[in-house]
């Protein structure tokens, strides 16, 4: 936790990373988010709950809590920009920036639209420091069933969860298994590129992966997700490509292309069941094309991250390989 | 005889005192034209990073640094390594900061400086068409400064070096 502590708190302005620092209990074990609201309470959100800090760093009421002023603000700013806001158009459309370490801030101010699209944000009175955690071996005791040994490759598969479901964290650790190899399970290791359009799976800083995602994997960061693919697909020679949040028509159209090239897709999205994913068109298509082979839901029911369903979409009656399990070491 | 080995001598240091003078006065507009010069090279150098590479500031300062001669590239080397210690100062600050250090040692007038000073007005703190409309006003600035920096030394030039050497020699004629 020290990691994440040395990572986000030099991203932090000096008065805020004080408070932080004054603080008595071990603030940072759990911590996931650090929110900065413009004359509001300084606030932070983690497995113990949510609480508000003050000047000394303790826990109190809403009333006695620091407020984040307006130079606390724009140093924070200044800080996760690199006093360099002009390389970050692209991130201020999109709301967030992420920073080493693969955390990422979101942002909220004042949109300035042109052309009837948001062009990026100004006054910014927002600002939501979003700790990354990777967890290293979420994925492990279910790569076997995205395995196929007859054919020596890695099987179609969708990663399907509602927002915060850990979606992309099993889809980080899929990958980095995939592209290391697993010694036990007798196979060596795949070619692997990641599309990652929202700098979420490897949250890159500077095209850089920060986080873990294998030895054998090409990360196209902050590339759109159909794009992305095609070029892939070109250029790095991939066995298995994967990405986050598929839904969109062109996403369908790509992976077609991708699937018809040989190229096995693990993709995310978001969702409940497999019934749910049907009701949109981008995906219905996919769904009733039977290009999946495996699908895999995850949910809350035994905290985060919980693998709900493994099903095999291959087979009609479309078994349940795995259910109701939780992470090994969440 | 010594006295006139001593006068001979006086004489020779004299001259050469105020030969030297007139030289690094000459020197100088010349310094001057070529630090503007090299200030205008860099701007056209930051606008590629800032546009075409989109690099983070320090480091843009740092590729700019590495193709700058002394002193300018001090003053472009100061601020990146001050932007990457992640102090709080605003990029203006920082900026300004490196300028004050290294104006001593350029050839820079203080009109010169307030126009090196103007790039760091809106530096980090706005888009990219900001950013690079901030470095098209600076060079607009530059070019005019430039001109009068290369007439200055078109006319005074030579005028420094015979002034310095006719300089030391009435000295030299009035004290002998």
């Amino acid at each position: 936790m020290n990691q994440a502590r040395e990572e986000v708190g030099s991203f932090l302005p000096q008065r805020i990373r004080a408070i932080l620092d004054r603080s008595t209990f071990s603030l940072w074990n759990g911590l996931e988010e650090i929110r900065l609201r413009l004359g509001r309470p300084l606030a932070l959100h983690g497995r113990m709950g949510d609480c508000f800090l003050s000047e000394s760093g303790v826990a109190v009421s809403a009333e006695e809590a620091y407020r984040p002023d307006r130079d606390d603000l724009e140093k924070a700013l200044q800080l996760v920009s690199s006093s360099s806001l002009y390389a970050f158009d692209e991130e201020l459309r999109s709301g967030y920036i992420t920073i080493p370490g693969g955390h990422r801030v979101g942002l909220c101010g004042q949109a300035v639209v042109r052309d009837g699209r948001v062009a990026r944000l100004k006054h910014i009175t927002g600002m939501n420091y979003r700790i990354a955690r990777q967890v290293k071996g979420a994925a492990r005791p279910y790569v076997r069933y995205f395995l196929d040994y007859r054919r020596r490759r890695v099987y179609h598969s969708l990663l399907i969860a509602p927002p915060g479901g850990g979606k992309t964290t099993f889809l980080r650790d899929l990958a980095r298994c995939l592209s290391d190899g697993i010694k036990e399970l007798g196979f060596a290791g795949f070619e692997v590129a990641i599309v990652d359009e929202r700098s979420e799976i490897a949250g890159s800083f500077q095209g850089r992966p920060q986080l873990d995602v294998g030895e054998r994997t090409d990360v196209l960061d902050a590339c759109p997700k159909a794009e992305g693919m095609m070029m892939l697909l070109r250029s790095m020679g991939p066995e298995v490509i994967v990405t986050d949040e598929i839904g969109r028509a062109e996403d369908a159209v790509a992976i077609e292309e991708v699937i018809h090239a040989g190229v096995t897709v693990v993709a995310t999205a978001h969702g409940s069941s497999l019934a749910e994913l049907r009701s949109r068109p981008g995906l219905r298509k996919l769904l009733d094309e039977q290009i999946f082979e495996r699908a895999l839901i995850l949910g809350w029911s035994r905290g985060a991250g919980t693998v709900e369903q493994l099903c095999d979409l291959t087979n009609k009656r479309g078994p349940e390989l795995v259910s109701k399990k939780g992470w090994p070491n969440a | 005889m010594i006295a006139l080995t001593c006068k001979l001598a006086g004489s020779l240091c004299i001259m050469a005192a105020a030969a030297t003078f007139g030289e690094s006065k000459a020197r100088a507009l010349t310094l001057r034209v070529k630090q503007l010069e090299q200030f205008q090279r860099s701007l056209k150098l930051l606008s590629v990073e800032i546009s075409f590479n989109r690099a983070l500031l320090p480091y843009a300062f740092r590729a700019v640094a590495r193709q700058l001669e002394p002193p300018l590239d001090e003053l472009y080397g100061a601020a990146a390594a001050n932007l990457l210690a992640g102090d709080e100062r605003s990029a203006k600050e920082i900026w300004d900061s490196a300028l004050a250090e290294m104006y001593p040692r350029s050839s820079l007038t203080l009109a010169d400086r307030e126009i090196v000073a103007s790039l760091g007005v809106s530096l980090g703190v706005s888009d990219q068409e900001g950013q690079l409309k901030q470095i098209g006003l600076t060079l607009q600035h530059l070019e005019i400064a430039l001109e009068t920096a290369r007439e200055q030394r078109q006319r005074n030039e030579k005028m420094w070096r015979y002034l310095g050497l006719a300089g030391g020699a009435t000295l030299v004629i009035l004290l002998l």
